[in-house]
C-alpha cells in the first residue's frame, strides 16, 4: 500500500513550508515533494510605487538578509538612472555585502545547523537546539553569537541600524565608513578570525569523522552550479558576470550578464507549490537543475583571491577530490565563504577611498526597465522592475536564491528519503535528517508573519484513498 | 556525542551605558497588523527617554541575548491574533526564562531569548511580555483598527512604566 508522509512545517529554516514523502507499492520511497506553502505577493504589492522606494521595500521582506535585496535594489536603481556610482560607493556596498555574508552564514552554521552537528540526529529534540549546544560547547555558541554581532555591527556601522539599513540607495550610498568605525572593525577582527579557523577546523573533524555518511546522502548528485564571478574569474559576491559550471568543473557558459536572464533561466510551476522552478534554459526542465550559494561559488570561481581562503578552497577541493557536488558541503562553504569575507574585510580597512565623500551619483530616470544582480548568503539574487516616465514601478520580478535551488532541494529529500525510509517505521532520526537536508541550503521562503506563537512539527502518513492513516504533532 | 549538561558560564557583557529598561518590539512591518510591536519599539525610541530604550527588530535573534543581559528590565512587544470578537484589550504577563524551547529566528519565542541570556551570561532580567490584538496579516502597512487601539494602550501603559515601574508590574498582574 503506498502511502504519503507529511512533515508540515520544517522547523530551522526562514519561512514556513512543509514535506511530502511518498511511498510505493512496495513501502519504498518513490518520491519527496518540498512544498512552499506561503504565497509571498511582493511583486505586485510593489507596483506603482517610486523605484527609489524599492530597497527600502524589498529589505522589509527578510529580517536575516536585508541587505541582499538593498544592494541588489540599488543596482537595479542605478540602471534606471543610467548611472556608474563613484568608486568609493562600489566600495562602501561591498563592505556591507561582506559583513551580511559574515552575520548570515554565521547564524546558518552557529544556530541552525549546529545542533545536529554537533549533538547528532539522534539526540534527543528537546535539547538538539542552541541550548544543547551551549551546553555542549559554551565557548563555540558564545564566539558564533558575537561573529553575528561582527557582521550585524559593521551594518550599523555603514547604515545606521542594524536592519532596513536605507543607505544603500541608486546611485551609491549615503554616507562614507568613518574612523570610530573603522577602528572598531579593525580591533575586532582577529577574533573573528579565531572563531572561523575553529569552526573550520570542527567541521573538517565531522566531515573525515561519524558526518561522511551524510556527505554521500545529504545532495550528493551532480548538477549545474551557477554565480557571479569577477572578470578574471575570481570567487565574487556583488559585481563581475555570471557563469554556469558543471560537476567536473567544466564551464558551461560565462560572460553572462543579468540584463539577459530570460534568455538563459526559465521558470518551470508545479501546481504543489508556490515557489517556482528555476532551471538553465539550454538544458531544459528539469535537466537544467542548477545550485547557488555557498556551495556553488566555490565552485564555479577559479580563485577566491585571499591567501587563506585560496588555501582552504584547494583544502576543500582535495577533501572531495575534484569538485565538491554534495549539499552538506554547504556548511563547509559557508565556512570557507566567512573566511574570504573576513579577509576581504581586512583589506578594505585599509582602502582610503571608503572615506571619500564623493559616494552617490546624482540623476533622474534615464533607462525605464533595469536589471540587477548581487550575491546574496543563499545564492544569487535578481531584482528586475520596468517603470514608467516618473520612476513608478509598473511590473517587479524577484528572483531569489532559495528559487534557484529548489529542484536541488526537492532532489536532496529525495535522496535522503530514499537512503533512510525502508518500510513505515520513520524514526526520529529520519524526519531531523530531512529537515537537516533542507537547511543545507538555509532557504529563505517567506520571511513574513511572525505573530506570538510556536511552529509545531506536524507529520502526516496519509492512505492512496485520502485517510488519515497516521498523525503526529511535535511542539 | 555526549552532552555536558552542567554549563560552563560566561561573563556578563560589560555595557555601562546599558538604559535600566529595554522593549524589544518586531514583526513585518509589510505584513500589516504583524508590524505593530516594531511601530510601538520605534515609537518608544522616538521619546529619547532616559532610561528606557525602544529597540525595534524583524525577528529576535540570538545576538540579542547580549543586549538583554545587562538590563534591570526588558518588555517584548508584539502582535498577537485576536481570538475574542469584542475589542481585545494588550495583555501582558510575566516571563520567565525557558531553555526548553527551540531557538530558531523567525519561530525564537521571547522565554526562549531569555533562557539563552541566562545559559550565556547567568542573568536574566524581570521580563515581561506585551501582546498587541492584531487582525490582519496580510500585506499591507496600515494597521488595523483593532491593532491601531492596541498600540495606544501599549504605548500608554510603557509611559506608565517610565513614570512608575510598580504601576506596570500591577497593570501585567
Amino acid at each position: 500500500m503506498s502511502k504519503t508522509i507529511v512533515i508540515d512545517p520544517v522547523t530551522r529554516i526562514e519561512g514556513h513550508a512543509k514535506i511530502s514523502v511518498f511511498l510505493n507499492e512496495a513501502g519504498a520511497v518513490d518520491q519527496a515533494q518540498f512544498h512552499v506553502v506561503e504565497y509571498r505577493g511582493f511583486e505586485k504589492f510593489c507596483e506603482g510605487r517610486p523605484f527609489t522606494e524599492m530597497a527600502g521595500i524589498t529589505a522589509r521582506i527578510c529580517g536575516i538578509c536585508p541587505v541582499s535585496h538593498l544592494i541588489c535594489s540599488a543596482k537595479t536603481g542605478d540602471k534606471i538612472l543610467g548611472v556608474n556610482i563613484p568608486i568609493a560607493a562600489d566600495k562602501l556596498r561591498r563592505l556591507m555585502n561582506l559583513a551580511q555574508i559574515t552575520q548570515s552564514h554565521a547564524l546558518s552554521f552557529f544556530h541552525l545547523s549546529s545542533p545536529d552537528l554537533l549533538l547528532g540526529w539522534d539526540s534527543d529534540p528537546a535539547k538538539r537546539n542552541i541550548f544543547g549546544l551551549i551546553a555542549a560547547d559554551p565557548d563555540l555558541a558564545r564566539a558564533g553569537i558575537r561573529l553575528r554581532q561582527f557582521g550585524q555591527r559593521i551594518i550599523e556601522i555603514l547604515g545606521g541600524r542594524k536592519i532596513h539599513a536605507a543607505w544603500t540607495v541608486p546611485g551609491g550610498v549615503r554616507s562614507p565608513l568613518d574612523e570610530t568605525g573603522r577602528r572598531w572593525i579593525i580591533e575586532r577582527l582577529p577574533e573573528s578570525f579565531n572563531t572561523i579557523h575553529q569552526a573550520l577546523d570542527i567541521f573538517k573533524r565531522l566531515i573525515t569523522g561519524p558526518m561522511q555518511e551524510e556527505v554521500k546522502v545529504f545532495g550528493e548528485f551532480p548538477s549545474l552550479f551557477m554565480s557571479l564571478v569577477s572578470p578574471e574569474g575570481e570567487w565574487e559576491h556583488y559585481g563581475g558576470h555570471l557563469r554556469f559550471t558543471d560537476s567536473e568543473g567544466n564551464v558551461v557558459a560565462d560572460g553572462l550578464s543579468e540584463d539577459h536572464y530570460s534568455d538563459f533561466l526559465g521558470e518551470a510551476v508545479e501546481d504543489w507549490s508556490y515557489l517556482k522552478f528555476p532551471y538553465y534554459k539550454a538544458r531544459g526542465y528539469p535537466d537544467g537543475i542548477y545550485r547557488v550559494g555557498p556551495l556553488a561559488r566555490l565552485n564555479t570561481c577559479d580563485r577566491i583571491g585571499t591567501t587563506a581562503g585560496d588555501q582552504e578552497l584547494q583544502a576543500f577541493r582535495d577533501y572531495a577530490g575534484g569538485i565538491p557536488t554534495s549539499s552538506f558541503l554547504y556548511h563547509y562553504a559557508r565556512l570557507i565563504e566567512i573566511l574570504a569575507c573576513l579577509e576581504k574585510i581586512q583589506a578594505l580597512m585599509d582602502d582610503p577611498d571608503l572615506s571619500s565623500t564623493r559616494v552617490r551619483a546624482e540623476a533622474g530616470v534615464n533607462v525605464l526597465n533595469g536589471i540587477g544582480v548581487s550575491e546574496a548568503p543563499r545564492g544569487t539574487l535578481f531584482h528586475h522592475y520596468q517603470v514608467d516616465d516618473d520612476g513608478l514601478i509598473k511590473k517587479v520580478n524577484l528572483i531569489i536564491a532559495t528559487g534557484h535551488n529548489n529542484l536541488a532541494m526537492n532532489k536532496t529529500i529525495t535522496q535522503i528519503a530514499q537512503h533512510y525510509i525502508h518500510g513505515e517505521d520513520i524514526p526520529e532520526g529520519f524526519l531531523n535528517r530531512v529537515e537537516a537536508g533542507i537547511r543545507c541550503y538555509d532557504p529563505c521562503l517567506s520571511c513574513s508573519t511572525h505573530a506570538i506563537g510556536q511552529m509545531p512539527l506536524h507529520i502526516r502518513l496519509v492512505k492512496p484513498d485520502g485517510t488519515l492513516a497516521h498523525e503526529i504533532y511535535r511542539h | 556525542m555526549a552532552v555536558d549538561l552542567e554549563p560552563k558560564r560566561l561573563t556578563q557583557p560589560n555595557r555601562p551605558q546599558s538604559p535600566q529598561i529595554l522593549v524589544i518590539g518586531y514583526g513585518n512591518t509589510l505584513r500589516s497588523d504583524d508590524g505593530v510591536g516594531y511601530r510601538i519599539a520605534e515609537t518608544v525610541s522616538s521619546w529619547r527617554l532616559q532610561g528606557i530604550e525602544g529597540w525595534p527588530c524583524q525577528q529576535l535573534t540570538p545576538e540579542l541575548a547580549a543586549a538583554i543581559a545587562p538590563v534591570q528590565q526588558v518588555i517584548f512587544v508584539d502582535a498577537a491574533i485576536a481570538t475574542s470578537t469584542t475589542v481585545p484589550l494588550v495583555t501582558c504577563k510575566r516571563l520567565q526564562p525557558d531553555s526548553d524551547s527551540t531557538f530558531t529566528t523567525h519561530t525564537a519565542i521571547p522565554a526562549a531569548l531569555l533562557g539563552l541570556t541566562q545559559w550565556l551570561y547567568e542573568v536574566a532580567p524581570i521580563a515581561h511580555q506585551l501582546a498587541i490584538p492584531a487582525v490582519n496579516f496580510d500585506l499591507g502597512e496600515t494597521l488595523s483598527p483593532i491593532a491601531q487601539v492596541g498600540q495606544t494602550q501599549a504605548l500608554e501603559q510603557l509611559k506608565g512604566l517610565c513614570q512608575n515601574v510598580s504601576f506596570f508590574e500591577r497593570s501585567c498582574s
